[in-house]
């Protein structure tokens, strides 16, 4: 008899629910697995390493300048903050400067995907919560800002805007007077979508102190962006680095004090209507000169020395520690991303909400996930799956 | 306030969805599509496929007729399209500007189209 | 601008065991310490700038086969002088050992984790590490730390 309990799952009083690594509109694939004592659930485990794809290696084995394209494809949403973080320490080691017009283009390339990467995150929180209509609406809102994207970069998604030295295309008066009035049309619906959140029911019966965390647990877990910004920590790399034009753009830090996934998502809000004032500026102030840097002139080979470079992307804040040793390709670069501390660093915020809390916590960190499966239980080596049903009745005997 | 104003006021509009393909896709006319090497201003230097990121660029010699007083080494780029990411790469860094960049995005098509020499040779006039 | 309370210079909070100082760019100061001493370091900057100002932003191990050793970077983001500085311990390649931090400051987890599956440090004290963290089966099973610059699979 004491062979059949010692087979069945180690931990008898909870149960263990994985979650993931398959989830629809997960941006990493991650790995949950909670202990749930009846619906509070005790423990969290975090299992992750499905999307290594050994980038450090390969910028390692291939030239700098390769090295700008790889760079952007470590994330499809935050790929011109990667490109720009990248292009900046190899700016830093080869000593070089970019053009005040270039410095403001940088900026509304960075700002036009800060707005898209809210919209997106906000929708898929009303759709993990079931509101799928307000889902739609925002997804047909956002349109216009990856037109904008369109008409500044050349492409909806992957930019490749970025070169040591400048940007690579330029814009004149007609594409200046289409971006404006794309942005006239979305900020109406910015506040709309803002003033919402606030106040529909559906949204703050499920968002409200869920997903509490104090400021000195966001700071002792080096928790970064609106993660720590809406507990109170007012940290934000563009205001700290001021790097490209940040320092001349008129701009506010945008923190608030409850720390629950509430004031989370309303600090993206906010966040996004800050960009947008942020785009218009460099739109109505562009200074003259020559923006674009003609590539065949650039030097070949990355002198030695060291540059560390930060950048903040929607999702928090972003590191690139690169060494140069002169030959035309880097020692090592070494990346850390937000949703790498983010993510693994939080297993300690579930404990003690229900199981209907962990998408909406998982959800208010960015990235997000859909839903959960039915519960597995495995006994003697066989499986045997069950339905919620069964398992509220089991318990009973 | 609720969502009930925004819905009825929809209810009254005519859909987003764009019916493609009855109805083409607004796209710019600069946005990053198919490019190809004009041969009469390729000199044959492979500056373009040392560059390229994903090695998505191979250079062939020239069909056996075609003497070319600005190409003495006979070779010309052939991009091979289910690789190329469409960065422009191989475009900023030629030395005279040979590439043609058109704003194409439908790239699903037949296996002979696969790689940029079909668009290539008939720059010079056959093919 | 005046301030009520100044706020101590990391150099002076760090001065006994400060070895050397170099400089990563663009404004960076590095401050090479001896290993033994990293928890040390920690806890006291932790304790000088207030448990919500200082966080760690990123550690970076680099194999420095040439040299025989391995260095380990710590960069540590100080809010009220909105300045990173790093503290740099250098372990010998053959046997890369060092103390953990996870006890003083708990976000350390997953840059330990992730530097002992890639490159091999191991972290005393640290009872979270495997080998399986980031690195796929068949890598594993061979026995490689992929980063390191001798590593072929």
């Amino acid at each position: 008899m004491t062979l059949l309990t010692e087979a069945v799952v180690k931990i008898p009083i909870s149960l263990e629910v994985p979650v993931g690594p398959q989830h629809p509109a997960l941006h990493e694939p991650v790995v949950l697995k909670l202990y749930a004592d009846g619906e509070e659930i005790v423990n969290v485990e975090i299992l992750t390493g499905y999307n290594h794809r050994g980038i450090e290696k390969l910028f390692e084995m291939s030239s700098f300048y390769k090295g700008v394209f790889i760079a952007p494809r470590i994330c499809g949403i935050c790929n011109t903050i990667h490109a720009n973080v990248y292009v900046r320490a190899i700016e830093q080691l080869l000593g070089m400067e970019p053009s005040p017009r270039a410095k403001y283009l940088r900026v509304l390339a960075l700002e036009l995907e800060r707005i898209h990467s809210h919209m997106l995150i906000n929708a898929i929180m009303a759709e993990i919560l079931g509101y799928d209509t307000l889902f739609m609406l925002i997804m047909r809102d956002r349109e216009y800002i990856m037109k904008a994207k369109e008409i500044l970069t050349g492409n909806r998604v992957t930019s490749e805007y970025f070169m040591p030295g400048g940007v690579r295309r330029d814009i004149d008066d007609t594409k200046r007077e289409r971006i404006l009035d794309l942005l006239k049309r979305v900020k109406p619906r910015l506040e709309y979508y803002k003033k919402l959140f606030e106040t529909d029911p559906t949204v703050t019966n499920r968002l409200i102190d869920v997903g509490v965390l104090k400021p000195r647990d966001v700071v002792l877990h080096s928790l970064v962006g609106p993660v720590a910004r809406g507990s109170g920590v007012k940290t934000d790399v563009r205001a700290e680095d001021r790097y490209d034009a940040y320092g001349e753009v008129p701009w506010n830090v945008v923190t608030r004090r409850e720390g629950d996934s509430m004031a989370r998502m309303l600090v993206r809000w906010d966040e996004a209507l800050e960009s947008w004032n942020m785009c218009e500026y460099v739109l109505t102030h562009l200074p003259g000169g020559q923006a674009v840097v003609d590539e065949r002139k650039l030097p070949r080979v990355l002198p030695p020395g060291e540059a560390y470079t930060r950048g903040e992307p929607p999702r928090g804040e972003l590191t690139y520690y690169i060494i140069g040793y002169g030959r035309d390709r880097p020692y090592r670069v070494k990346v850390r991303t937000p949703s790498f501390t983010n993510i693994i660093n939080s297993g300690f915020s579930y404990i003690g909400y229900s199981i209907a809390d962990v998408p909406v916590i998982l959800v208010s960190y960015d990235p997000c996930i859909a839903c959960m499966e039915r519960a597995v239980l495995i006994k003697n080596g066989e499986e045997k799956r069950l339905t919620l049903k069964e398992l509220a009745n089991m318990k009973k005997r | 306030m609720s969502i009930w104003q925004e819905i009825l006021k929809n209810v009254f509009k005519k859909p987003v969805t764009i019916e493609y393909p009855k109805v083409e896709t607004p796209i710019e006319k600069d946005s990053r599509g198919l490019q190809y090497a004009d041969l009469n201003k390729c000199t044959g230097c492979s500056l373009c496929a040392i560059e390229c990121p994903s090695n998505a660029i191979e250079m062939r010699k020239l069909p056996e007729n075609i003497k070319l007083k600005h190409n003495p080494r006979g070779l010309y780029p052939v991009i091979n399209y289910p690789s190329c990411i469409f960065c422009y790469r191989c475009i900023t860094i030629c030395p005279v500007n040979a590439f043609v960049t058109t704003s194409e995005y439908r790239l699903a098509t037949e296996t002979d189209k696969l790689f940029s020499d079909v668009y290539s040779l008939k720059t010079l006039g056959q093919g | 601008m005046s301030e009520a309370k100044a706020v101590p210079d990391p150099k002076d909070v760090l001065r006994d065991l400060i070895i050397r100082e170099e400089l990563v760019k663009p404004n960076r100061r590095v401050f090479v310490i001896d290993k033994t001493k990293i928890r040390e370091a920690i806890s006291r900057i932790l304790k000088t700038y207030g448990e919500t100002s200082a966080y760690l932003s990123s550690v970076a191990g680099v194999d420095k086969i040439e040299q025989g050793i391995m260095e380990l970077n710590y960069f540590i983001s100080i809010l009220p002088r909105t300045e990173v500085i790093v503290l740099r311990v250098q372990l010998p390649r053959a046997n890369p050992v060092i103390d953990s931090i996870l006890d003083i400051y708990p976000g350390a987890l997953n840059f330990e984790c992730e530097t002992y599956d890639l490159l091999g440090i191991q972290f005393n004290g640290n009872k979270f590490l495997k080998r399986g963290f980031f690195v796929p089966e068949d890598v594993v099973k061979k026995g490689v730390y992929p980063l390191r610059k001798d590593a072929k699979w």
